[in-house]
Formats: C-alpha cells, sequence, structure tokens
C-alpha cells in the first residue's frame, strides 16, 4: 500500500507492505539508521520517534499509522532552523557527557525532547520517571539525567528568546 | 575544571556529534549487496557429543539462499 506523511519536514510518499513496523521502514527502505533497533519488544526505547509531536516506540507502530501524519526522527532534530546548530538537547548531552556508545542515544534525546517540551520545568525525578521506557547499557544514568535538565533548561530559555 | 588537563580532565568527545545526530554506523547499520544474515544455532544439551548434523529443513537447504 501507499501512505503518505511528513518525514522530517519533507513530505514523502513510500510503498510498504501493510505489516512493516516504523522501525523497518525507516532502518531498511529510507536508509534513515539513527532509529535504532535494541530490542523490537518495546523495552528499550532506542527506537523512540516523535509522531505528531509525541514520542513513540517506533518498533511498536506500524507503518500504515503513519498515513497523513507527522513524523519526527532523530535525523531530523536540529537547533534554530537554518542556524546549522545542534538541538539544545543535544548540546546539553555533549556538554555533560550524557552518552558513551550512544546506541540508546537517539531514543534517549527524542523521550527527553518531548518531556522537556511538554514540561518546562521538570524536576529530576520526573526526568527519571519519564526516562523509564529507556534503557542505557553504558552511562548508569546519572549523566543522562544532568543532561536531560541542562538541555530542558535551555529549552526554555530559547523560547524565551 | 575547565583548564584541567590530563587526569581529572572533561574534555569533549570528537564522537559524540554523530552519535548524536543519528549519524553513527553500528554494525545492524551497515547494509551490502548480497548480504546475509547469520544465525547461531547452539546446543542445548551441556558436553553432548556431536554424532550427526542435520542442516536445516530439506526444503531450506535446497534453496539458493541459504549457506551454511
Ligand atoms: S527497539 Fe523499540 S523499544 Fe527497543
Ligand atoms: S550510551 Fe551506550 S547504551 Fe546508552
Amino acid at each position: 500500500m501507499q501512505i503518505s506523511f511528513t518525514l522530517n519536514g519533507r513530505p514523502t510518499t513510500v510503498d510498504v507492505e501493510p505489516a512493516t513496523l516504523v522501525a523497518e521502514l525507516l532502518r531498511e527502505q529510507l536508509n534513515l539508521t539513527g532509529t535504532h533497533i535494541g530490542c523490537d519488544t518495546s523495552q528499550c526505547g532506542a527506537c523512540v520517534v516523535h509522531l505528531d509531536g509525541l514520542p513513540v516506540k517506533s518498533c511498536t507502530l506500524l507503518a500504515p499509522a503513519l498515513d497523513g501524519a507527522t513524523l519526527l526522527t532523530i535525523e531530523g532534530l536540529q537547533g534554530a532552523p537554518g542556524s546549522n546548530l545542534m538541538h539544545p538537547m543535544q548540546e546539553a548531552f555533549r556538554e555533560h557527557h550524557g552518552l558513551q556508545c550512544g546506541f540508546c542515544t537517539p531514543g534517549m534525546l527524542m523521550t527527553a525532547v518531548a518531556l522537556a517540551a511538554e514540561k518546562p520545568d521538570l524536576t529530576e525525578a520526573e526526568v527519571r520517571h519519564g526516562l523509564e521506557g529507556n534503557i542505557c547499557r553504558c552511562t548508569g544514568y546519572q549523566n543522562i539525567v544532568v543532561s536531560v535538565m541542562a538541555g530542558a533548561a535551555a529549552m526554555n530559555a530559547a523560547k524565551g528568546e | 575544571m575547565g583548564n584541567v588537563i590530563g587526569i581529572g580532565a572533561a574534555p569533549k568527545r570528537k564522537e559524540d556529534q554523530r552519535f548524536l545526530t543519528g549519524r553513527g554506523n553500528y554494525v545492524s547499520d551497515i547494509k551490502r549487496p548480497g548480504m546475509a544474515a547469520g544465525v547461531f544455532v547452539r546446543s542445548p544439551h551441556g558436553h553432548a557429543v556431536l554424532r550427526l548434523a542435520r542442516y536445516p529443513a530439506a526444503g531450506a537447504s535446497r534453496t539458493p539462499r541459504v549457506f551454511r
């Protein structure tokens, strides 16, 4: 079947088997391998993307659900349009060492951006709770939490400008 | 901390940019023409003696797409 959606700001039309998972569609058909598959069973969060602004695990979403929707993947996450800068959340992860191998990072970032967008004054407890669905095997989470707090603050500051 | 060099320093990592932007290249991201998928079949028995190895079902082994 043919589906049309907005992918990272661009209108996109693809032919897919209806049983294709969004994570597979992105990685195999569209060559966007920034969205990772860590488990394929909704546990790890490495595959999180934004569907109409909300974070979803793309390994648990069928491609037909994209028809008419707006999808944002890690490849589309960026700072001020046209600035060539990284998103404040990405900057915060770099600054505060919120990553090691980087495998969980795209999912962490997508979840973190959604969390911060939904609630500007996140507490540490809320960040930890909000990241429950994202597993990291490297960092021990401490620096991820610090990064998300800093990134959320930076997003807020940017909004105020 | 900013001017610490060596032990105790927290330098920015060179690899972070690509990991943060979804441009890392992990093994499962690599695609080559004609690439095969590997599957390990392990013995369910500890210290077992392998007497006869029967490869995938006859049908599968006749399929040119299955390597062994
Ligand atoms: S790959 Fe989707 S949650 Fe792990
Ligand atoms: S940085 Fe390696 S899994 Fe999180």
